[in-house]
């Protein structure tokens, strides 16, 4: 069968299931009725947040003084931040493939189940301590996906390392002033990074001081927002193509690595498109943020190597490295076509581990 | 839809919202319902998907905070209803579009069996590769157009085509196969 004609098969096909149809009146009347209740109060309302915070803290109290357990009642987004110790529970490992090996689980944090990826190498309970790496795809990516792209599992097998593929909250994540349904529903990601890190930690053979976390577009933009609140956790930080959204004051100077393409057409190079819940800061924008957060004073040097410009800021606050890496005519995304940026992103890393005397 | 329809919509007062949220609703109903049913399949389900569509923009209303692009925002709302359909109904194994099919027809022997086949196999590929089939091959957007809509990379939208297509091939050419082997 030729592609032509599975092509025309498909077109029949969904030409004779109802692609002239009209919706029927009663749709129309479901939706209308929508508009009868008013919208929901959003986060950005705060007051409507603290009304809706006292209410659900009655029904607590009320749930407590007649026996009723906590995981029946209503989840109160303001308080799944402050949670001191999240509780973990992880599921046995789904899939498991030959090389590296692959666990699928879930971790309870705040009150909701995240997902996660970790891939080891599968000797790793014989493996001395190893760098741990937290990746967070691009949106609407399955970590499958994501994981294929590039061969990163690999760097768990050569040269060894844990790398967990963090999961979104229903393809957004809460990296700031984006994404939604994340930001909107006031989920809190920075609570589910700092408690899988626990986690795993405790779970794998760790080097506290190789902890490193990245991820692509708006995965990328959550790594960031990650390494500006949780820089006493996370050693350095690589991002291809996401923006820095977050407000950014780390308690400790964090390395950086960003690598972004001139024509990438999620994230464009100079700013704008539609991917971040509104037009994306540029990528001056970011290195500004960068900046400004890792007190860099310094002038900053470019070279150029190929189709490949970098740039990289000096006199930094603890002689934090930070580097731009401006791809010419590339399309950038995670482990994508162009230039080894994986391999890149793993020297950058490693070359960045935490000194003994540094917070964390 | 009329731009000051929509300003309004945004900046109205309680009543003008709901009636400027009811006359956009009325606008996009249909387009909104069609592109449901070429991702889902089913009336029942597209109708469902379109109304949780609608009511998840309305409670999300106040972050749209540009008019020009309400479009965008709630297709991508749309889309998302219409995957976590289909991601529940994977997780409840996916029902026999058999009957779905050929119920109403009066079509030939042989194109009914046809579209029989071709609805089990797309409802056998996962959420996110009936997606951009639906949208490639129903909606007739360009790949680019479809990684705009799902906030994905055009390579991967390609990647999706490329797996789900050689799926729909190989079942199609098995069935054929039988057939041959049968006559």
């Amino acid at each position: 069968m030729t592609d032509r004609e599975l092509e025309r098969q498909l077109r029949d096909y969904f030409r004779a299931e109802g692609r002239d149809e009209h919706a029927s009146r009663d749709l129309l009347a479901r939706v209308n009725a929508i508009a009868e209740t008013p919208p929901v109060v959003s986060p950005q309302n705060h007051l409507g947040w603290l009304l809706a915070a006292a209410v659900l803290l009655l029904i607590a109290l009320l749930g407590v003084a007649f026996g009723v357990g906590s995981s029946l009642l209503p989840r109160n987004p303001l308080l799944e931040g402050v949670v001191p110790t999240p509780t973990t529970a992880t599921t046995p490992p789904a899939t498991s493939t030959p090389g590296p090996t692959v666990t699928t689980a879930q971790i309870e944090v705040g009150g909701r189940t995240r997902d996660y990826t970790v891939v080891a190498p599968p000797d790793v309970a014989n493996r001395g301590p190893l760098p741990l790496f937290v990746l967070m795809h691009g949106p609407n990516v399955t970590t499958s996906e994501a994981e294929s792209i590039g061969g990163t599992d690999e760097l768990a097998r050569d040269p060894g390392a844990v790398l967990v593929w963090a999961e979104a909250y229903q393809d957004g994540w809460n990296a700031g002033t984006c994404c939604q349904p994340a930001t909107t529903d006031a989920i809190d990601d920075i609570a589910f990074l700092s408690a899988l890190v626990n986690h795993l930690q405790a779970a794998y053979p760790i080097d506290p001081s190789r902890v490193f976390i990245g991820g692509d577009g708006i995965g990328g933009a959550m790594a960031y927002r990650a390494a500006c609140e949780l820089s006493d956790r996370f050693a350095a930080v690589a991002v291809v193509s996401g923006p820095l959204l977050a407000d950014c004051t780390p308690a400790n100077p964090i390395p950086v690595l960003h690598i972004h393409g001139t024509a990438d057409t999620l994230f464009p190079y100079g700013g704008g498109g539609t991917a971040c819940d509104g037009p994306c800061p540029s990528v001056a924008q970011t290195m500004e943020r960068w900046r400004r957060a890792d007190g860099c004073t310094g002038e900053l040097t470019t070279t150029t190597e190929g189709i490949v410009d970098t740039t990289t800021f000096s006199t930094c606050s603890g002689g934090a490295d930070v580097q731009f890496i401006k791809a010419n005519g590339l399309d950038t995304t995670w482990g994508g076509p162009g230039i080894d940026d994986l391999a890149v992103i793993w020297a950058f890393l490693t070359n960045h581990a935490r000194s003994a005397g540094s917070t964390g | 839809m009329g731009e000051p329809v929509l300003n309004r919509a945004l900046t109205g007062g309680a009543a003008t919202k709901a009636a400027a949220f009811k006359r956009l609703a009325a606008e996009h109903l249909d387009d909104s319902y069609r592109l449901a049913r070429a991702i889902l399949g089913s009336r029942a389900e597209a109708e469902d998907a379109t109304h949780d569509a609608f009511e998840r923009a309305w409670q999300r209303w106040s972050t749209l905070r540009d008019p020009e692009r309400f479009d965008a925002w709630f297709a991508r709302i749309l889309v998302n209803s219409c995957r976590d359909r289909l991601r529940a109904a994977a997780r409840r194994q996916v029902r026999d579009l058999s009957t779905e099919l050929t119920s109403g027809g009066t079509d030939p022997f042989g194109q009914t069996r046809d579209r029989v086949v071709l609805g089990r196999a797309l409802a056998d590929l996962s959420p996110d590769h009936r997606l951009v089939v639906a949208l490639r091959f129903d909606r007739d957007l360009t790949t680019k157009e479809i990684a705009r809509l799902l906030g994905i990379r055009d390579g991967t939208v390609h990647s999706r085509l490329h797996y789900a297509l050689r799926h729909l091939r190989t079942v199609l050419e098995g069935v054929e196969d039988e057939g041959t082997a049968h006559d």
